[in-house]
């Protein structure tokens, strides 16, 4: 059991989750990586990525865990050697049992390129205080959705046009880009909807408090 | 209302932005120097990834030292009205570049229902629908595809039509484009045209017009066995309708089934070797890692190797998880073991008719017994479910030959259940309707009324409802009625493609979007009378695609016709030569590879 971390960024960042399933596959099928197969009359390969990331954000911290045998390093090696462009992957760890990944991912931190009046981003800073913060959610469905998300926002960093946050990611998500549309509505500041990138993901630690992923995977 | 919104928040806001974006696996980077090449197919990426030709043009131009070749597929409706809410104008995938900023456009045209999407991508590119309205400031826009048997209809919008093939032609083109280009007297659009004509396909609707006529000889590659095939092919980034790498067993069929267009288009008939075949997809599963290898060709079970491809392959093929799809498969040819090598989960088949008097008439070579011997084979395998096609509005059609498809759906459950003892076979009944097609030797017949064929539709379906298990789909004939008209139309339809897209009509080929009321208002406009393509057309009148020399001679076609009428079939080209008018001084039935025993 190998679980690769990876990029999704360029073109590959509009690729839905499924179709990225697909193409890890073709991934390892054209690098030859010997991959388990489900049994069944439709066999496919034993792969298993983490939380979806919303079509369009970017990413250097997504997992796929993949059933081989192969050496890590060897898999890193081949897998960047015919992967598209945008999904490099960018470090490899073999665990005993399966991660989980899908099912243990809690938190992810995103960061994205902001502008505003001091004060704003002051008060900005502040939302993890918050007992209740109601933004637009709007979903195909829905498009007048609302959310009270504030029990998702961990926490909030700005420093140097940067705002880094921690949001509720796994069976309980806050989408970055929603998230920042209500910034931009709410506070006034400007947000570049095009740099948001996921930049970590965490697990529940032991303890309660988050787990950085890759801290997990180094420990499984 | 305009609301100046910016490139990224446009695909922020459209259902499936990937489409839009390039940058899939095999793409090449575009410096945006040398001769600049749009290849546009009027489909939405989905469709127009799936293409064969439209990804081996583009790895064909783009290995072309000096040619960059990049794509631009018809947007979906959203991005459409975004677009146009916009102003913004329609660009490439590779560059995100205007189409009227190439040097070259090309289109790839498919089929007929695809004409008014011609039209919405030039109107959202900015470029004047009409080649006589557009000056040197515009890229020179060229047409290619099925459609180019006759070109007649959309003629007037493209400076060049390329007939046949397009592996050799378009790289000629762009060579011609970038010699004029290079020229001390600068680059003129009518020296440069003037000089294409003299590439062999090439086809100048301006220079060479019903007044004054020249004949255009068909391109097709002579060497089918070495021809380019780029095996680092694009891999879409969206599932797309054809999600699949495909070979091409061999271009050309040997049956001469007189309805099919194909069939006498592809001619001569060009195999590649049973060895070449599997070293291309061995060379495939590494460039693309697609699960699925089509072995395409116009009858799959008529490729003298295939057995021999199927055991090569199988040992690759189960250790790296992909497997062979076998497409167009005659019923004639199914043998079991086949289906045994290659993963398929249900039988299809294509009996056209539904008596053996209107398969003679067809020239569909099956008979029953064929029907049953491969179908009881299927059966004892383990077969279930069975997918039949058959085509309504033949020649000389009774509703006797209707009832026929209907005895083949019951005996088709009595084998079964012969077989197996069991009676959970499904038949799945799928009616095309005939439109006659230039270049076949039912060119000259009437395509039969909507209204009849509602009639026969309807009689087919209530016949088929007490058969359990099985499913009648039959074929809207609005749709059909269209594509009859521009199949064999001529210049005067322009005005009728231009006239419905100003009325709105576009991706016609979508139920959902099809408005059969606007094309008939744009006929009524012009002053057309769709009589004069949808009645018979009288064997003395010269037709609007015979300046076009595709090799079958018109004496031929009469002869197949004669012959229809006499209900009787030619035999494949595969057991003589017919003497069609396509042969090769080398014969154009050669094999070169290892023959299935």
């Amino acid at each position: 059991m190998i679980t690769l971390r990876f990029e999704k960024q360029l073109a590959m960042r509009y690729v839905s989750h499924i179709d990225l399933l697909r193409h890890i596959e073709r991934t390892m099928r054209r690098a030859g990586v010997p991959v388990a197969f489900s049994q069944g009359f439709n066999p496919h390969m034993q792969l298993n990525l983490g939380v979806p990331l919303p079509v369009g954000v970017g990413s250097v911290c997504e997992y796929v865990t993949v059933d081989t045998e192969v050496d890590p390093h060897y898999l890193l090696t081949v897998y960047n050697r015919t992967a598209p462009k945008g999904l490099r992957a960018l470090q490899a760890w073999r665990t005993l049992k399966h991660p989980n990944m899908a099912g243990k991912t809690v938190a992810a931190t995103y960061t994205m390129a902001i502008r505003g009046e001091d004060e704003a981003l002051g008060a900005l800073a502040k939302l993890p205080e918050r007992q209740s913060w109601v933004i637009a959610y709007p979903s195909r469905k829905n498009p007048t959705a609302t959310r009270d998300v504030a029990a998702g926002v961990f926490g909030i960093q700005i420093a140097d046009g940067l705002l880094r946050a921690t949001l509720a990611s796994g069976n309980v998500t806050v989408r970055p880009d929603l998230f920042a549309e209500a910034l931009m509505q709410e506070f006034g500041v400007e947000i570049d909807l095009d740099s948001i990138l996921r930049t970590a993901q965490y697990v529940r630690g032991q303890d309660g408090r988050l787990l950085a992923a890759d801290t997990y995977l180094s420990n499984v | 209302m305009k609301q100046n919104l910016t490139w990224k928040e446009i695909l922020r806001r459209v259902d499936k932005p990937a489409r839009y974006v390039g940058g899939e696996l095999n793409c090449p980077t575009m410096t945006g120097e040398g001769t600049r090449f749009c290849l546009c197919m009027p489909d939405i990426y989905e469709v127009g990834m799936s293409n064969l030709g439209v990804r081996l043009l583009y790895h064909r131009l783009n290995d072309e030292p000096g040619v960059e070749c990049e794509r631009c597929f018809t947007p979906a409706m959203d991005m459409v009205e975004l677009l146009r809410q916009e102003e913004m104008p329609l660009c490439s995938l590779e560059t995100h570049t205007p189409l009227k900023d190439f040097d070259l456009v090309g289109f790839s045209v498919q089929y007929e229902m695809l004409y008014s999407n011609i039209l919405l991508m030039l109107d959202l590119a900015g470029i004047p629908f009409r080649a006589s309205n557009r000056g040197e400031d515009y890229p020179i826009l060229i047409a290619g595809g099925p459609c180019a048997v006759n070109p007649e209809p959309y003629a007037d919008f493209f400076d060049i039509v390329n007939i046949g093939e397009g592996e050799e032609m378009l790289p000629e083109i762009t060579a011609l484009y970038a010699r004029h280009k290079a020229s001390a007297e600068g680059f003129n659009k009518q020296r440069f045209l003037e000089d294409a004509t003299h590439i062999e396909g090439v086809y100048v609707p301006a220079l060479n017009t019903p007044e004054h006529r020249s004949v255009v000889k068909k391109r097709y590659l002579a060497d089918f066995e070495h021809a380019y095939y780029p095996t680092a092919q694009l891999v879409a980034n969206l599932e797309v309708v054809h999600d699949r790498a495909m070979v091409e067993l061999y271009r050309g069929c040997a049956n001469g089934c007189r309805f099919c267009q194909a069939g006498f288009y592809y001619r001569p008939i060009r195999y590649r070797s049973a060895e070449r075949v599997a070293s291309l997809c061995h060379g495939l599963t590494d460039g693309t890692g697609y699960d699925e290898i089509s072995l395409g060709s116009l009858s799959t079970g008529d490729y003298p190797g295939l057995k021999k491809v199927l055991s090569t392959l199988k040992p690759e093929s189960e250790a790296r998880h992909y497997h062979l799809a076998l497409p167009s498969m005659r019923l004639d040819t199914f043998e079991g073991e086949f289906s045994s090598l290659a993963k398929t989960s249900s039988l299809t088949f294509a009996p056209e008719a539904g008596t053996q008097r209107l398969r003679d008439v067809i020239n569909k070579n099956i008979s029953d017994e064929d029907i049953n011997r491969s179908l009881t084979a299927a059966f004892l395998r383990g077969y279930n479910n069975v997918k039949l096609y058959f085509m309504l509005g033949l020649p000389t059609e009774t509703d006797e030959d209707l009832m026929g498809i209907v005895e083949i759906c019951s005996r088709i459950r009595r084998l079964y259940r012969e077989a197996t003892g069991r009676r959970d076979v499904t038949v799945s009944v799928s009616c095309a309707v005939l439109v006659p097609k230039p270049l076949t030797p039912f060119q000259w017949e009437a395509q039969i009324h909507p209204d009849e064929m509602l009639r026969r539709q309807l009689l087919v379906k209530n016949a088929l409802r007490p058969l359990k298990g099985v499913t009648f789909h039959y074929h809207d004939n609005t749709t059909s009625e269209l594509e009859a008209i521009f199949a064999r139309g001529d210049r005067k339809l322009s005005y009728v493609i231009e006239r419905a897209y100003e009325l709105g009509a576009c991706m016609d080929g979508w139920t959902e979007y099809f408005r059969y009321d606007l094309w008939k208002q744009a006929i009524r406009d012009c002053g057309i009378d769709e009589r004069e393509y949808l009645d018979a057309q009288p064997l003395d009148k010269p037709l609007p695609w015979e300046f076009i020399d595709c090799g079958v001679t018109r004496r031929y076609l009469e002869k197949e016709r004669e012959a229809a009428y006499a209900a009787t079939p030619t035999p494949s080209c595969n057991k003589g030569c017919r003497g069609c008018g396509c042969q090769t001084k080398e014969g154009c039935n050669r094999y070169n590879g290892e023959v299935d025993a």
